[in-house]
């Protein structure tokens, strides 16, 4: 089980991390260089599925390149299972898969059990062809095992490259953009197949953009902004804490006009006025409501909103940050 | 290690076969292009006197193919994985990139080997070259040239992981290869010669000469200090490459460009 301390981002763990990324660093050389990462550190333990947010060129890719051996830090380190990614690669790589964003996972022209095959064969392990194709039952693909992977469609070809991670069955299965181009059924089969891995005692991270699919299959969010972990939280956790700042504030007419801080106006139709009051205090929400009666508008409704990750995501991004603990 | 190679052989193979367009024009323009030169130095060059030394000729413009095979194989495997996009994905194995790099030139090589030897046999076929040679001493000078072309297929694939597209330097380098198959090393100035005698390819070549014209045996090519000359330039040459595509791997690790093309 982890912990999390909202304020430094310090992981306490009862077990031992699968992966355990130090002050990693790197500034990509050129004119301008490009300060990837900043010194970032995360952890990801047995059963957990990390979320790696944030906005494109955020650090995302280059972090998870460094932790595959793809990319040398200019200092810090990625520990897997206890081996250095920098100093005992073999030892380190061997007990990681990666699945990369998009097509980049498989042979075209060789079939899906070829594929299998080959892909786990370079992982070091070796390859069981009943499990694969009891995974292919799982995955509804038992059927198409067989044939050349051109013939297959966009939710396929990632659907086998996931299996692929898994019949690999190493400790860390890192997931880039997993579900991007799928279909909803495609991308729930997926989020059933990662939550079962977990389950399975698999450390997962995953880096999207799409917000829904983290929130529903994560269970730590870790955000990057501009080379630099800004939070690294419990995903419920996260929510939780944004959770009782904000109400939604639906009056009538709809154009009163209010000011009092913390206070935006988020939509206005022929009805009525939205407005959204970001406190944690409740007494805010009074002196709102006494403003709203001496202008004697009509309050329709006042709701504490949950916001989901994607409302939070943007929060912490641009600009906000994170509530006090 | 040796399921790795297994594997990436029968990929090789499976691919290969599953693209006959490309197979079947890889046979015919090394046939082109060996009946033009052939047919072209007999016809417009008649005292060069390339009947009489048809075989060595013939055993000149297999080398070369070899070359090829080796060095292309090495630059195309890189960018053709990192233009489909499984080569990061390949370079995220805990064997290493240059263990994946020698085991893809390997494989790669052993899959066109088939073909190499189909090629021969036409060609053979096709021009009547007589060709008496000791099989034995053959495959052993096969091998122990090899460790030089899979240094050159390294120094390719290097290059190839950091600039992407060296094409047009490839066939820079296969020109003069060509050249140095057909001309031998011989017709170069004493003070070239000298620095080129060791080199592994012009070896390779002499003693190819010395099998297939002065019908050179086994039993002697081997005990001989040419054949030991070679073994050493040639895993010389070897080292070299794997030094340095170690040291471009590390390059295009930092700069983070192993998966760019």
């Amino acid at each position: 089980m982890l912990t999390c301390r909202a304020e430094n981002f310090k992981i306490k763990t009862m077990n031992k991390p699968v992966l355990k990324a130090v002050e990693l660093k790197k500034t990509y050389p050129g004119k301008p260089a490009i300060e990837a990462l900043k010194g970032v550190s995360l952890e990801v333990g047995v059963g957990d599925v990390v979320a790696l947010l944030g906005p494109n060129g955020a650090g995302k890719t280059t972090f998870v390149k460094i932790v595959t051996g793809l990319l040398l830090p200019d200092s810090g380190d990625a520990i897997v299972e206890g081996y250095s990614v920098t100093k005992q690669r073999r030892h380190a790589l061997s007990r990681l898969v990666t699945v990369l964003e998009g097509d980049r996972n498989l042979r075209f022209r060789l079939t899906g059990m070829e594929n299998a095959e080959f892909f786990v064969v370079l992982s070091g392990r070796k390859f069981d062809r009943k499990r694969c194709m009891e995974l292919a039952e799982r995955f509804g693909l038992s059927d198409a095992m067989n044939r050349q992977v051109r013939t297959y469609s966009k939710g396929m070809k990632q659907k086998l490259s996931v299996l692929i991670a898994f019949l690999t069955d190493t400790p860390l299965i890192l997931l880039d953009e997993p579900t991007l181009g799928l279909d909803v059924e495609a991308s729930n089969e997926l989020i059933d197949a990662i939550k079962e891995g977990a389950d399975a005692g698999h450390a997962i991270l995953i880096t999207t953009h799409e917000m829904h699919i983290a929130q529903k299959v994560s269970t730590h969010v870790a955000i990057i902004k501009e080379g630099k972990l800004v939070t690294y939280q419990r995903t419920d956790r996260l929510l939780e804490l944004f959770r009782y700042r904000e109400y939604l504030i639906k009056v009538k007419p709809n154009d009163i006009k209010l000011e009092f801080p913390m206070l935006r106006k988020v939509e206005s139709n022929d009805n009525f006025a939205t407005f959204v009051l970001d406190t944690s205090e409740p007494s805010d929400v009074y002196r709102v409501i006494d403003m709203l009666k001496s202008r004697n508008a009509e309050i329709l409704e006042i709701v504490r909103r949950q916001p989901d990750l994607e409302e939070v995501y943007l929060r912490i991004v641009k600009g906000g940050g994170m509530p006090d603990a | 290690m040796l399921r790795l190679a297994w594997v990436y052989l029968k990929a090789s193979l499976m691919e290969m076969l599953r693209y006959p367009f490309e197979m079947v024009n890889t046979y015919i323009s090394l046939i082109l292009i060996f009946g033009g030169i052939f047919l072209g130095i007999k016809a417009f060059a008649p005292s060069v006197g390339l009947e009489a030394n048809k075989a060595g000729f013939f055993l000149g413009y297999m080398l070369w193919t070899f070359y090829l095979f080796t060095a292309n194989s090495a630059s195309w495997t890189i960018y053709s994985a990192a233009t489909m996009g499984y080569l990061e994905r390949e370079f995220s194995s805990p064997f290493g990139h240059t263990l994946i790099v020698v085991i893809k030139i390997i494989t790669d090589n052993l899959a066109s080997l088939i073909h190499y030897i189909l090629i021969a046999i036409l060609m053979i076929l096709i021009f009547g070259v007589d060709l008496k040679l000791d099989l034995i001493a053959t495959i052993g000078l096969i091998l122990a040239a090899y460790p030089f072309f899979l240094g050159v297929g390294l120094i390719f694939a290097g290059l190839a992981l950091n600039v992407k597209r060296i094409g047009s330097f490839i066939s820079l380098v296969q020109i003069i290869f060509m050249f140095l198959a057909f001309v031998g090393g011989g017709k170069l100035s004493p003070g070239v010669v000298s620095v080129v005698r060791y080199f592994p390819y012009l070896q390779a070549l002499r003693l190819a000469k010395a099998i297939t014209i002065r019908g050179v045996r086994w039993s002697e090519l081997f005990v001989s200090n040419e054949f030991a000359t070679l073994l050493a330039t040639s895993l010389i040459s070897f080292a070299i490459g794997w030094a340095f595509f170690k040291v471009m791997d590390r390059q295009a690790m930092r700069k983070g460009v192993i998966g760019h093309y």
